[in-house]
């Protein structure tokens, strides 16, 4: 069996460094993509041959399916408005930046050298960080131990990240409102009905599927980045079935839900601190309802960000920008999640 | 070994041949919607089988039930998605091969 498990490790190992190199080598930008969805399913095989459930999770969906929606999307904008260029000048430019190219490639070898001999130095068999989680765990108010670290031990990395997403859509929001010539290349054509049929019979499941997510993240893989990620992706399909109109949110509604959980975040910080604690010191009783608080939040936050990071740019010409849109009632896609 | 994990045996490996099936008819037919045929008609069937067979050892009814949605919620999606290749490739002009076909004449190959 054993033969078989490593046979098994070598090919997906294989796999994964001829899907890297041909997905960097290669020229066309749509190919590269569709090569950097397969490594990322890759990836998340090899994730859960290591035993990382969760990672192995937030992989697939961000790495395989929203990254590649994303960056999809971003080369049907670049291939859109491609100039012609001379293939003098791009010779010329090649030579030029040819030893830039070799020093660049000289750190990466270097680098990856640098990584192989710290793997090499790793002690054998080490269980790293995961037994001093073990000893802390009576007191982290959840019993899965990656929420624990996420979300109580480490809070501070998990409150910078949420912020450095806030930022990215805030940025996204802003050239979209910079930009308002492109239009929206969206799909109108005839022929929507099967693509809505399915939308129809898929969102309920992936509502259902976050929601469990979120309620699993307590004492099994899953957790607010999953769920948030699972939200994105029911807003991407009802963007793309032209059931979410992005121009049509109102605006206070997309910065509500977009800051929610940085928001909830620095509230529940502040309020521990100003009973005396440190920063992020939850109370024992209360760790539990604090942690699912934030999750909530989170996910929430995470999933709109990424519907803002999606469909932000380009915008409709003839939509209204985000400040006079007017707010409707049908369009609370987003919020009633 | 237990009938049922013969049968599971069974059932996966003929499911890893219709996926090999599916495969081969992408790698080696000569247009879009020919391809799509193979990929999705092969591999969903092939996936069928292959979870029919996972389903055979699962511990539980609601392991059972999951596996079973994992091949439901996989043919409505590849059954969209083919259509929205195979209506979008038409759109876009590209004609179907009819006829005989030779391998010289694969406008697929360049």
């Amino acid at each position: 069996m054993s033969t078989i498990a490593w046979l098994f490790d070598g090919l997906l190992v294989a796999a994964l460094l001829y899907l890297a190199w041909s997905l960097l080598s290669e020229q066309d930008l749509f190919k590269a993509v569709v090569l950097f969805i397969a490594f990322g399913l890759l990836m998340a095989l090899s994730w859960t041959r290591l035993q990382a459930p969760d990672i192995a999770l937030a992989e697939a969906v961000i790495s395989a399916g929203l990254s590649g929606v994303l960056l999809l999307d971003a080369v049907g904008y670049v291939q859109g408005e491609k100039r012609p260029a001379s293939t003098q000048s791009e010779a010329v430019k090649a030579r030029r930046i040819e030893p830039v190219r070799t020093g660049l490639n000289l750190l990466a070898l270097l680098f990856c050298a640098a990584l192989i001999w710290a793997v090499l130095d790793l002690p054998p068999l080490d269980s790293g960080l995961s037994s001093i989680v073990q000893a802390q765990m009576g007191s982290a108010g959840v019993t899965s131990q990656i929420t624990a670290v996420l979300l109580n031990f480490r809070g501070y990395d998990t409150l910078l990240e949420v912020a450095v997403l806030v930022l990215a859509a805030i940025g996204c929001l802003t050239l979209r409102e910079a930009d308002q010539s492109a239009a929206a290349a969206h799909l109108r054509e005839p022929g929507m009905q099967v693509l809505d049929g399915m939308i129809q019979l898929v969102i309920p499941v992936m509502l259902l599927v976050s929601g469990y997510l979120l309620w699993a993240g307590e004492h099994a893989p899953g957790g607010a980045f999953q769920t948030g990620a699972m939200l994105g992706a029911a807003g991407f399909l009802l963007l793309l079935g032209n059931r979410m109109h992005f121009q049509q949110i109102p605006g206070w509604l997309l910065r509500i839900s977009a800051s929610l959980g940085l928001s909830i975040f620095l509230l529940v910080a502040g309020g521990i601190a100003i009973s005396g604690r440190s920063l992020l010191e939850y109370p024992v009783s209360n760790a539990g309802k604090l942690i699912v608080l934030l999750e909530t939040a989170i996910s929430i936050s995470i999933g709109s960000i990424l519907i803002i990071l999606f469909a932000a740019n380009p915008p409709s010409a003839s939509s209204p920008t985000i400040d006079q849109a007017t707010p409707s009632e049908d369009t609370t896609e987003i919020g009633s999640k | 070994m237990t009938i049922a994990t013969w049968l599971s045996v069974a059932l996966v490996l003929a499911g890893a041949f219709f996926f090999f099936a599916g495969t081969m008819g992408m790698l080696r037919f000569p247009d879009v919607y020919t391809r799509l045929h193979a990929v999705t008609k092969a591999d969903n069937l092939g996936l069928g089988l292959i979870v029919a067979g996972l389903m055979l050892q699962a511990e539980s009814w609601p392991a059972m039930l999951k596996l079973a949605l994992i091949w439901l919620l996989a043919l409505l999606a590849s059954a969209t998605a083919c259509y929205l290749v195979g209506n979008s490739s038409l759109r876009s002009g590209l004609p179907p091969v009819q006829g005989r076909y030779s391998v010289r004449r694969n406008p697929c190959r360049q």
